[in-house]
């Protein structure tokens, strides 16, 4: 989890350049936008019914136990953590290269994105 | 159909505003809604666990003649070695006592979907307010000449995993090094469309260690199949010169089956077989048969939106006895489907929120110790059907160290969904 979160990190540059390359040729005030104001107003849209919905399509592979058989436990994430993550994989980031992810993040939007990253923060690992 | 929960609903507010306060607390202790699920599958269990825990005010029945649960998915690798029965095999008991599932081990005979009951064998009449019916598949014997329930006994399809999948690994280890194995796929649609390629590979990969001068002999009822590419890659990088695949066009498929003399007949040859893996042609489970609820083909319609049944808007049809149009019959996507379900059931019979269906699936195969392909799709209710959103599958040629991951992530997979099946 930890080379997971590191890789998380690194690959918030290259979305940050992505972030300034899509606001370019906008007002200045969404220029100025941080990354943490991006991730702030997707998280604001967060409807808690639809991300336990939604969540219905994650758990089949990851598990509520904590294990990371090749697949990486999600429950109890920072919420913001999760949603650079998913918009990551939905960016196809570098490192960000495992097709089934690649594949769910690329049809959310934002308000899916915030409502999955607020549910699986909210949730604790249950062995 | 909507509109006739919405009149129910609009009946018990008007109740509950016409007595005052009084009439809050008869509304609550009003008896339960009652849903009952027929079969205990990766469909089945998931609705009722899903439903289960989505409200207290449904009472879900689930009824499944067997104890415990042998995953289809992964009962090749226990062919292969990498698995053992055991731990591909499942209780029951964590739906009874944490989720209140109220489990009746017993065989669901038919349905009077007029008046709203399932008749079982033994446990008599159990009524209900909704019907999921997710029996998974029936043999098809019909197709093959001299297939029978009995002649697969001798000849397993070892397609319904448990003591068909034990009688087909005590063969393989009965038989003598150089002996024939053939493996007779099915024709479409059917469960899990890759299985019966890796299958062909995990029973190679058990001979290859262990009876190398023995052969495979695939006698297809198709010209082409799931991930094909990627099988036949690896069938030539494994199990080189082992495998013999022959097309429907090349021998016109299986027509027939001698169980005494182990005789595999086509249109103008007969192999003889030291093992015999026939799997026959399939259909929706006899319940939905029984129910009325299948089409011509032997499947049953779906509204794409919510998983119930066009038949019956009382009725939801969940996992491979549905007709999910673009999704496979797979564990997953009838994991996937259940969830689609719950919340539309849930919707019925508590008035909660039912949002937009998304389906998805992802199909793992292992071709060979750490060596694993994966293909699968995300989906959406569609106008007329589930359709495909996206998809992807993985490529020939991939590092050994992305295949190596690729079977890792099954592994991690397998704990995944059995724990949403089964808690």
């Amino acid at each position: 989890m930890l080379n997971a979160l590191v890789r998380g990190r690194l690959c918030s540059a290259s979305l940050l350049m992505l972030a300034a390359l899509a606001v370019a040729g906008t007002p200045a005030a969404h220029a100025t936008e941080t990354q943490e104001e991006k991730f702030n107003k997707i998280l604001a849209q967060a409807d808690p019914a639809y991300g336990e919905y939604l969540a219905g399509q994650c758990v089949t592979c990851h598990a509520p136990t904590g294990a990371a058989q090749g697949i990486p436990h999600i429950h109890g994430l920072p919420d913001v953590y999760l949603v650079q993550t998913l918009l990551e994989y939905k960016a196809g980031a570098e490192g960000r290269t495992n097709q089934a992810m690649v594949n769910f993040a690329k049809n959310l939007s934002d308000e899916e994105v915030g409502s999955l990253a607020k549910y699986f923060s909210e949730q604790t690992i249950n062995q | 159909m909507t509109q006739m929960t919405r009149r129910r609903f609009g009946t018990l507010l008007a109740t509950t505003a016409a007595a005052s306060s009084l009439a809050a607390p008869a509304v609550l202790s009003a008896a339960k809604m009652r849903l009952v699920v027929i079969g205990g599958g990766p469909a089945g269990a998931t609705t009722a666990r899903y439903v289960a825990k989505g409200s207290k005010d449904v009472s879900v029945t689930l009824i499944e003649p067997k104890h415990h649960f042998t995953t289809c998915f992964f009962s090749n690798l226990y062919l292969g070695g990498f698995r053992t029965l055991e731990s591909i095999t499942h209780s029951y008991g964590t739906l009874a006592a944490q989720y209140g599932v109220n489990m009746v081990h017993d065989v669901a005979m038919d349905v009077d979907r007029s008046g709203k009951i399932v008749k079982t064998a033994r446990a008599g009449d159990i009524g209900y307010d909704r019907l999921v019916v997710s029996p998974g598949i029936e043999m098809r014997y019909d197709t093959i000449e001299g297939y029978s329930a009995e002649a697969s006994t001798v000849m397993p399809h070892a397609w319904q995993a448990g003591t068909q999948s034990a009688t087909l690994k005590k063969q393989l280890e009965a038989m003598e090094d150089g002996g024939t194995v053939v493996v007779a796929p099915p024709p479409n649609p059917f469960r899990c469309p890759p299985g019966p390629y890796e299958r062909i590979c995990m029973i190679a990969h058990y001979l290859k260690a262990n009876k190398p001068k023995s052969k495979i002999i695939v006698l297809d009822a198709k010209n082409k199949f799931s991930k094909q590419a990627l099988f036949q890659e690896a069938w030539a990088a494994h199990y080189d010169g082992m495998i013999e695949w022959l097309p429907q066009e090349v021998t016109g498929g299986v027509k027939a089956v001698k169980a005494d003399s182990m005789e595999v007949v086509m249109d103008d040859e007969t192999v003889k077989a030291a093992v015999a893996n026939i799997i026959p042609a399939q259909a929706a489970g006899i319940i939905a048969q029984r129910a009325g609820l299948t089409n011509d083909g032997g499947w049953c319609p779906i509204d794409p939106h919510s998983m119930r049944s066009k038949v019956d808007e009382n009725v939801f049809v969940i996992g491979d006895a549905s007709v999910a149009s673009a999704m496979p019959k797979s564990g997953f996507s009838a994991n996937s489907q259940a969830k689609v379900a719950a919340n539309a059931l849930l919707a019925d019979l508590t008035g909660s929120k039912k949002f937009p269906a998304k389906f998805r699936n992802t199909c793992w195969s292992l071709v060979a110790t750490n060596d694993g392909v994966k293909v699968g799709a995300d989906y959406k209710g569609g106008e007329e059907k589930i359709d495909v959103t996206s998809k992807f599958i993985s490529k020939t040629g991939e590092a050994a160290d992305l295949r190596a991951q690729t079977a890792e992530e099954a592994n991690g997979w397998y704990d995944g969904i059995t724990k949403d099946m089964f808690g």
